[in-house]
């Protein structure tokens, strides 16, 4: 099978993880701006940063026959420091009009403070001049709230909400999310967010429509392979394949596909990795090197 | 603005995309802010498409006057598109504009600034950046300079020259679609090219036969013994090359040496056949 994980953070991950996800069947992947873990202190590392997701990390993904698409905006966490936040939102349409950016995202709210709410509202009216679809973001603490608020607030905004992704959902969040009308992506991330068994019985109750999953993978303790191994848990416990599909693959392609930016034959006409784009030195595959692993050996 | 490029992609595109290059161009050189410029600049590829452009004899020749080997690649519509905003730039400005565009591009629009380099009346002030763009490790990006592109051998200096020519050979690419090799070889260049060849022998590693064009006409006592060992042992490619390169040299030595093997130096091969010949060995 084919999938597609439209929420996962390459920056933080090897290139062990990019030929395991190839080789488990991701065809595309999706990287939202986020936070790096620790927050920055100057609009020059927001810059670098939105340029390595348009350019450098979607050439890496390239070099394992993976498109790479990215989702531009400023997080909910670093909003709280306003004059860098200032400082982003001016960068932000020197990006957001790039190859390959499927969506403003991921934006929405951490603590739900002012600053949040500002930024986000800024950002939502982006998305609509540009007309793109919005990666939404959905905090950790008081969840059920702040989900409930980044939707009233999109509505407030006359947000078309088949063009917006409402990410992180769970048990508690997801009827709600459904209800209104939003597409409605599910975390498989252990520990703090849910496991694919949970996935699974979500599915058995809510059926395919709208519903979408991914990985989050990022620097944290996490899983790349998300999306395939929930794929092959859904299987294994009696869903069809038609509707395993649309969970991990069609759903998320209609989704972000509003853009314009992401389109199937992106991946179904591709030539094979383009071998010429291989070369020594400081190059992501070095010398040719295969990607099968050969005991103790390390290749010359 | 480059008027030439500017008549001919008018010709070459369809009704709407023209209008719409147009507004941009117009909005550029009347009243010209940066923002304006960034937003049409990335929307090229939406307004004007990315197909590949089929040019008469007659563009070619009108091109060709004002960007050497232009004929060398094709060019497609939201490149050239892309390449005549940044030709329409006010030149004072244009360090300035490009810097912040080049800190933000995405990986094709970063191929068009580096392919319309040439097209700048004020060209030879990028040097810099071309440098820094040759620090890439994005294999289009480095191309998009080193490969059929006029601007180096214009305009860098030999050291900036020699580094572009060597990493390109680290980077296994087609070393004789380097635009005017021949002209701008240099002994200091053969040498570098050496001490490459005796590393890639010490890690059990081949020596591309495109190498031996870079030492061609400077053939020294530093050179001959690894030429010597190429003629010994190399494959047919290889010994042709290093044949050449020591017939294209004055160094009597090695000439002499040469004409004792037995070896047919009547037919050997161009430098461009044995560079396509070693493409994706």
């Amino acid at each position: 099978m084919q999938f597609i994980d439209p929420h996962v953070h390459m920056v933080s991950r090897t290139t062990d993880d990019y030929e395991a996800m190839s080789a488990a069947g991701i065809v595309a992947l999706i990287e939202p701006a986020f936070w790096l873990g620790q927050p920055r202190t100057a609009v020059g590392s927001f810059r670098d940063y939105f340029s390595t997701l348009v350019g450098w990390e979607r050439f890496r993904s390239s070099q394992f026959g993976i498109r790479h698409y990215c989702t531009i905006g400023l997080n909910s966490k670093e909003a709280n420091n306003e004059p860098l936040a200032e400082a982003v939102m001016d960068l932000l349409p020197l990006f957001a009009t790039k190859e390959g950016v499927v969506a403003i995202g991921e934006i929405g709210y951490d603590d739900q403070t002012e600053a949040e709410d500002k930024y986000f509202r800024q950002q939502i009216e982006l998305a609509k001049e540009l007309d793109l679809p919005i990666l939404i973001h959905t905090p950790h603490r008081d969840k059920k709230n702040g989900t409930y608020r980044s939707m009233d607030v999109l509505e407030e905004h006359g947000c078309d909400p088949t063009k917006v992704i409402i990410d992180h959902c769970n048990e508690e969040t997801a009827q709600e999310v459904l209800d209104r009308g939003y597409w409605t992506a599910f975390t498989i991330y252990p520990g703090t967010k849910m496991g694919n068994e949970r996935m699974v019985d979500l599915m058995k109750h809510y059926g395919p429509e709208r519903i979408i999953v991914d990985s989050s993978a990022d620097w944290g303790i996490s899983d790349p392979l998300s999306v395939p191994k929930t794929a092959a848990l859904m299987l294994e416990r009696g869903i069809s394949e038609a509707d395993v599909r649309k969970v991990t693959y069609g759903n998320a392609l209609t989704a972000y596909s509003q853009s314009g930016q992401m389109r199937e034959e992106h991946w179904l006409d591709a030539p094979e990795i383009d071998r010429s784009q291989l070369f020594s030195g400081n190059s992501v595959l070095r010398n040719g090197r295969k990607t099968e692993r050969a005991d103790n050996i390390i290749e010359n | 603005m480059n008027t030439t490029l500017h008549h001919i992609l008018h010709r070459h595109l369809s009704s709407d995309a023209r209008d719409w290059l147009e507004a941009q161009v117009d909005t550029i050189t009347d009243d010209f802010q940066p923002r304006k410029f960034y937003l049409a600049f990335g929307a090229c590829a939406r307004h004007l498409g990315n197909q590949v452009l089929n040019f008469s004899e007659t563009d070619y020749s009108s091109l060709v006057a004002v960007y050497p080997n232009f004929v060398a690649t094709d060019w497609t519509a939201d490149e050239l598109g892309r390449i005549l905003l940044m030709t329409a730039l006010p030149t004072d400005r244009n360090r300035e504009v490009l810097d912040e565009l080049f800190a933000a591009t995405d990986y094709r629009e970063a191929m068009a600034l580096y392919r319309g380099l040439y097209f700048l009346e004020n060209a030879s002030e990028f040097t810099g950046r071309a440098r820094e763009g040759l620090r890439t490790n994005m294999v289009g990006v480095f191309d998009a300079i080193a490969l059929d592109n006029p601007y180096p051998a214009r305009y860098l200096s030999q050291d900036a020259w020699n580094q572009m020519v060597l990493k390109a050979m680290f980077m296994q690419r087609p070393m004789y679609r380097i635009y005017r090799i021949e002209d701008r070889k240099n002994p200091k260049l053969a040498d570098i090219f050496m001490d490459y060849a005796e590393e890639r022998w010490s890690a059990h590693r081949p020596v591309s036969p495109e190498l031996w064009r870079f030492v061609a006409g400077h053939v020294s006592d530093r050179s001959f013994p690894g030429l010597r060992k190429t003629i010994r042992n190399g494959s047919a490619m290889e010994r042709a090359a290093a044949a050449k390169a020591i017939l294209e040299s004055d160094f009597v030595h090695a000439r002499d040496w040469l004409g004792e093997q037995a070896i047919d130096t009547d037919d050997l091969p161009g430098w461009n056949e044995i560079g396509r010949a070693s493409e994706g060995a």
